[in-house]
């Protein structure tokens, strides 16, 4: 698929998106059919796109800081003077990732205390690790003729990560990102239950009031928001693949 | 300190040290009058007599010491390795002695946490330790490192069992519901193993299949990947409205328990996701089965039963069970969630905690979750590299 | 130009370079020769500082190369290696414009240069310019990794085994192309290899190494002629006048080429060639495909000259005027042949080459 038909998919999604976001008509429709005996179709306090804006802001913003720190970090322990930390980072992210998200958001909040301000944090503690995990593996991927010979050319360090070894290692990178923006979809999801707004409010008010419509309305906005985001990153990644030529050497 | 040039002071080790350091200026326990008010920091001196303090302050110097000199062989990881064993010690008696100092024996409520200072230090003494347990290599300084670990896990037991850390806020909780801890932890567990037992039985026949068809790979591959990105709760959500259907219309599963809420929504939930672990790994270890092998085995004149039992399934196992780790750990940490929607599990606690608020119910419910999780993981890892055939590279499925 | 001066590298005590002076002139190629672990590429490395020597000093143009940034240093050395290195996510023209932009050349400079090079290496820049590395075959990457290293026009190029990675057909085309190229250009080489025959095909001098010195440095038909020592006997081997051969090509002894064209009328062709040869070529499209014998004077024209024909495969008995009068020879003596036909790029005839004029060569060379 070409580049110019990728962004057309995604543009349509996207639009397609928000509409059936704002769409409460065809929501309390489609909810009436299936649960007829309900009153309360759709969450009342407040519509599904503002639900949406809030959970993409809590996962944007940790996203954003996890990026950076992760791949930060990542270039850090691929680096002469950060090869010690090597072998340790990535036991402790083999380690944190055996641990269940809820958990850490769980940990935030005995911390922290409640909102979206923990839930912010646990996200961005709990993205990391993908993202970390593949920074390393993609650099260290990349083949070490090349690398030869970017030096052997008079590369400095920096060039030769800028331009060779980050390019180079972007699909994997990115594909690591794409997990962790999933993954962050799916936690920000519960942060509903510490008051953070989001997806998963309607969620739990079903839950809480025995409103099975509420539930579903909020199950499935999430779910399609998470499913979206996922069709995204990687559209993107499919897009930058050919730049990099195919694997990061042989 | 002088180095010599050829031993360089070990920076992981350093930074553990000087993390630990700073820790324990941090507060290292907290007391809380009752289970819903803020507590009062307490710092390590104000928690142990001052040469017990000075104690825990010598052994971080002596784990920046064991980084910064320049030592032989063996000699520095196990000194960080015995520094970190007895800085985790300390920790756990000060805290049972802490009990002791800062509680009235007849005070029944009032209960410690551990601070920032307590658990950061906890985690630079791990840090410690598991650099270290990395450095020594021969079965000597091996030995010796596992005996220290053993016997800090020993010490926690004895304290536990022996009542001395009953003033921690955790113990209390758990003191107030032993017996609903015990048949949440079984439901976890039962949900955890039922689920991916299920995955199991579903994903691998699907794995087949996909492999051997072609036509197939795709639309499964594309079904299990987007089953993933769906959030667990959104997922349980979804699966209320079908099961509470069949169950008003079906009687005889009301009569096994299956409700729209519950058990059974987690469970099928919990299988979906525990699909994709399983079934990718199922095709990968079909796909990297080397081809040679195969026409080698029948050139050899192997009947098809035999060539599956001698050649394929050896080699495909270790790859399966690799997903399957993966998908055990992954259902652990999903059966939290489901607690949400009535399943039961460690989740009660989390969320009950969340609702009042009350940290120490959090913990109750997280900790031994992501206990569960590791312990899990490791037995799978050892067990898959145990029925590795050996001179077989192990490649269990990358994550994905 | 280059200029290594008593100069060591030790690894944790272990010399992999003791005491090695070395000049090598303006334009001239020295190649480095010896068995594995003889510390040439090592040598090779230390000249644009990949590795730092021990002790001694590396001078380029009377500089010693510690006085420039190592980046800086690098960028006005053309570096070629094994493994070549391409970069797999640029195409081939952004590959070779590495070095002109890291010197920040103008972009319509840069392009021209690059047009160039694909041209100077024997490749095609309209049709190879865009391609990803992972389209080239082994020969063609090679050849885009010579063009990248001559991009920013460096006067010094270093070659570690740069045709190690080839097989051997494409290698003597490769190491054809090269000869010409250094022909053209003139460049300081140094050059790493352990194949002695390329070495003896392609150096002006050779520097023999063993056990991290300077064994021999001579021309080649110095070292093969006078090899001091038995090591340096038992390394070139006994058949010295065999490898000589390797250094001159086809193309510059062979013969004009007698040939009956199978197009034509063929009793005719015959006649004017009686009492001259014995026997000619067969072309069909000027490419060869056979031989002809060539009736004797006496004796009568056969109603049919066909049947004088014995048709062969011209892969397995022609050579390529690029190659070496050694591999003429051994096909000579593979196909039990006296003579064997010349063929260009295109399988065209050009000329032939025979066993008299190969022993020709090895006489004068014996003589001196």
């Amino acid at each position: 698929m070409s580049n110019r038909w990728r962004l057309f998919y995604i543009l349509l999604l996207a639009a397609f998106f928000v509409l059936l976001m704002s769409f409460n008509q065809l929501w309390e429709l489609v909810l009436g059919r299936i649960f007829p005996a309900e009153q309360e179709l759709i969450y009342p306090r407040a519509g599904l796109l503002q639900l949406v804006g809030e959970h993409l802001l809590l996962v944007t913003l940790s996203s954003l800081a996890a990026v950076t720190a992760g791949a930060g970090i990542g270039i850090f322990v691929t680096r002469r003077a950060g090869r010690e930390f090597l072998e340790p980072v990535g036991d402790l992210t083999s380690l944190a990732q055996t641990f269940p998200p809820v958990a850490i958001l769980a940990l935030a909040v005995s911390s922290l205390g409640f909102g979206w301000k923990p839930t912010v944090v646990a996200l961005f503690l709990y993205s990391i690790l993908p993202i970390l995990r593949n920074t390393v593996s993609g650099l260290e991927a990349v083949a070490p003729e090349v690398l030869e010979a970017a030096r052997g050319m008079g590369m400095t360090p920096a060039q030769r990560l800028v331009r060779i070894e980050l390019p180079l290692a972007l699909p994997v990178i990115l594909a690591g990102i794409r997990i962790s923006v999933v993954i962050n979809v799916g936690t920000a999801t519960i942060g509903a239950v510490i008051g953070a707004g989001g997806l998963g409010t309607p969620i739990i008010a079903g839950l809480v009031r025995e409103n099975p419509a509420l539930v579903l309305q909020g199950a499935l906005a999430a779910a399609l928001l998470a499913f979206s985001l996922d069709q995204l990153i990687a559209q993107v990644e499919k897009a930058l693949a050919p730049a990099a030529g195919r694997r990061a050497g042989r | 300190m002088l180095l010599r040039p050829s031993v360089k002071a070990d920076k992981v080790l350093l930074s553990g040290a000087v993390l630990g350091a700073c820790a324990f200026f941090l507060t290292f326990l907290s007391l809380r009058p009752n289970r819903l008010v803020r507590g009062e920091p307490y710092a390590v001196w104000q928690t142990a007599a001052w040469p017990a303090a000075a104690l825990l302050a010598l052994l971080w110097i002596l784990a920046a010491a064991a980084a910064l000199l320049p030592l032989r062989r063996e000699r520095r990881p196990f000194l960080a390795a015995a520094a970190g064993s007895l800085i985790i010690l300390c920790i756990l008696v000060f805290t049972a002695l802490g009990g002791g100092r800062l509680i009235a024996p007849e005070d029944a409520l009032s209960r410690l946490s551990l601070g920032a200072g307590a658990w950061l230090m906890l985690v630079s003494a791990a840090l410690l330790l598991l650099k270290s347990g990395r450095d020594l290599k021969r079965p000597a300084g091996r030995l010796a490192g596992s005996l220290l670990i053993a016997g800090v896990l020993a010490a926690l037991v004895l304290l536990l069992a022996s009542g001395r850390l009953n003033a921690l806020g955790i113990v209390k909780e758990y003191q107030v519901r032993s017996s609903r801890f015990l048949g949440e932890l079984t439901r976890h567990l039962l949900l955890s193993l039922g689920a991916v037992a299920a995955a199991v039985a579903i994903g691998i026949p699907l794995g087949i299949t996909s492999y051997r068809k072609k036509l197939f790979r795709r639309p499964i591959f594309f079904a299990v990947n987007s089953i993933q990105t769906i959030p667990s709760l959104a997922l349980f959500g979804i699966m209320i409205a079908p099961l509470s259907a069949l169950s008003r219309n079906l009687p005889f599963l009301r009569a096994l328990g299956i409700r729209g809420i519950g058990w059974a929504p987690a469970l099928l939930a919990l299988t979906l996701y525990a699909l994709l672990p399983v079934t990718r790994n199922t095709y990968t270890s079909l796909d990297i089965l080397d081809p040679a092998a195969i026409e080698a085995g029948r050139g050899m004149g192997m009947s098809r039963l035999q060539l599956l039992f001698r050649v394929e399934i050896p080699l495909s196992v270790p790859i399966i069970l690799g997903g399957v780790r993966i998908a055990l750990v992954q259902a652990i940490g999903n059966t939290t969630v489901a607690a949400l929607i009535g399943a039961g599990g460690l989740g009660t606690f989390v969320f009950q905690g969340l609702g009042q608020a009350v940290p120490d119910l959090i913990l109750l419910g997280a900790l031994p979750v992501i206990a569960l999780a590791t312990a899990a993981d490791r037995i799978m890892r050892l067990f898959i590299a145990w029925i590795t055939p050996r001179g077989l590279n192990r490649r269990e499925g990358r994550q994905a | 130009m280059i200029e290594l001066a008593g100069v060591s590298k030790l690894y944790q005590d272990v010399p992999a370079v003791r005491d090695l002076s070395l000049k090598v002139s303006a334009g001239e190629v020295c190649v480095l020769i010896g068995p594995s672990g003889c510390g040439k590429s090592t040598t090779l490395k230390l000249v644009n500082r990949m590795l730092e020597p021990s002790s001694g000093r590396v001078l380029i143009r009377g500089r010693d190369v510690h006085s420039f940034r190592p980046e800086l240093l690098r960028r006005q050395i053309g570096y070629v290696i094994q493994s070549i290195g391409l970069f797999p996510h640029m195409t081939v023209s952004e590959n070779i414009a590495v070095v002109p932009r890291l010197l920040s050349w103008p972009r319509e400079k840069i392009r021209a240069r690059s047009e160039e090079l694909l041209e100077l290496v024997g490749l095609k820049s309209a049709q190879y310019g865009s391609k990803l590395p992972f389209e080239l075959s082994g020969g063609e990457a090679q050849r885009i990794g010579v063009a990248r290293a001559l991009a920013a026009d460096p006067p010094i190029l270093l070659m570690d085994e740069p045709f190690g990675a080839v097989d051997p057909l494409n290698r003597e085309l490769l190491q054809s192309e090269f000869a010409r190229i250094q022909a053209r250009l003139k460049k300081t080489v140094l050059f790493v290899t352990h194949d002695l025959d390329e070495a003896i095909r392609l150096a002006d001098r050779i520097a023999l190494m063993r056990d991290g010195r300077l064994v021999q440095l001579d021309s080649p038909e110095d070292l093969l002629a006078h090899p001091a020592g038995s090591f340096v006997r038992s390394f070139v081997g006994a058949d010295r006048a065999l490898k000589r051969l390797s250094r001159f090509p086809v193309a510059d002894f062979m013969s004009p080429a007698r040939a009956v064209r199978l197009e034509e009328e063929l009793t005719s062709q015959l006649e004017a060639v009686r009492g001259q040869t014995h026997f000619l070529w067969v072309v069909e499209e000027n490419r060869p495909s056979g031989w002809i014998e060539v009736p004797p004077a006496g004796r009568a024209m056969p109603d049919h000259p066909e049947d004088l024909i014995t048709r062969f495969d011209c892969r397995e008995l022609a050579v390529n005027r690029e190659a070496t009068l050694r591999s003429a020879l051994s096909r000579m003596l593979g196909q039990g042949v006296k003579a064997v036909p010349v063929i260009d790029g295109n399988g065209q005839l050009v000329g032939e080459i025979s066993l008299k004029s190969i022993e020709a060569v090895t006489e004068e060379g014996s003589r001196s």
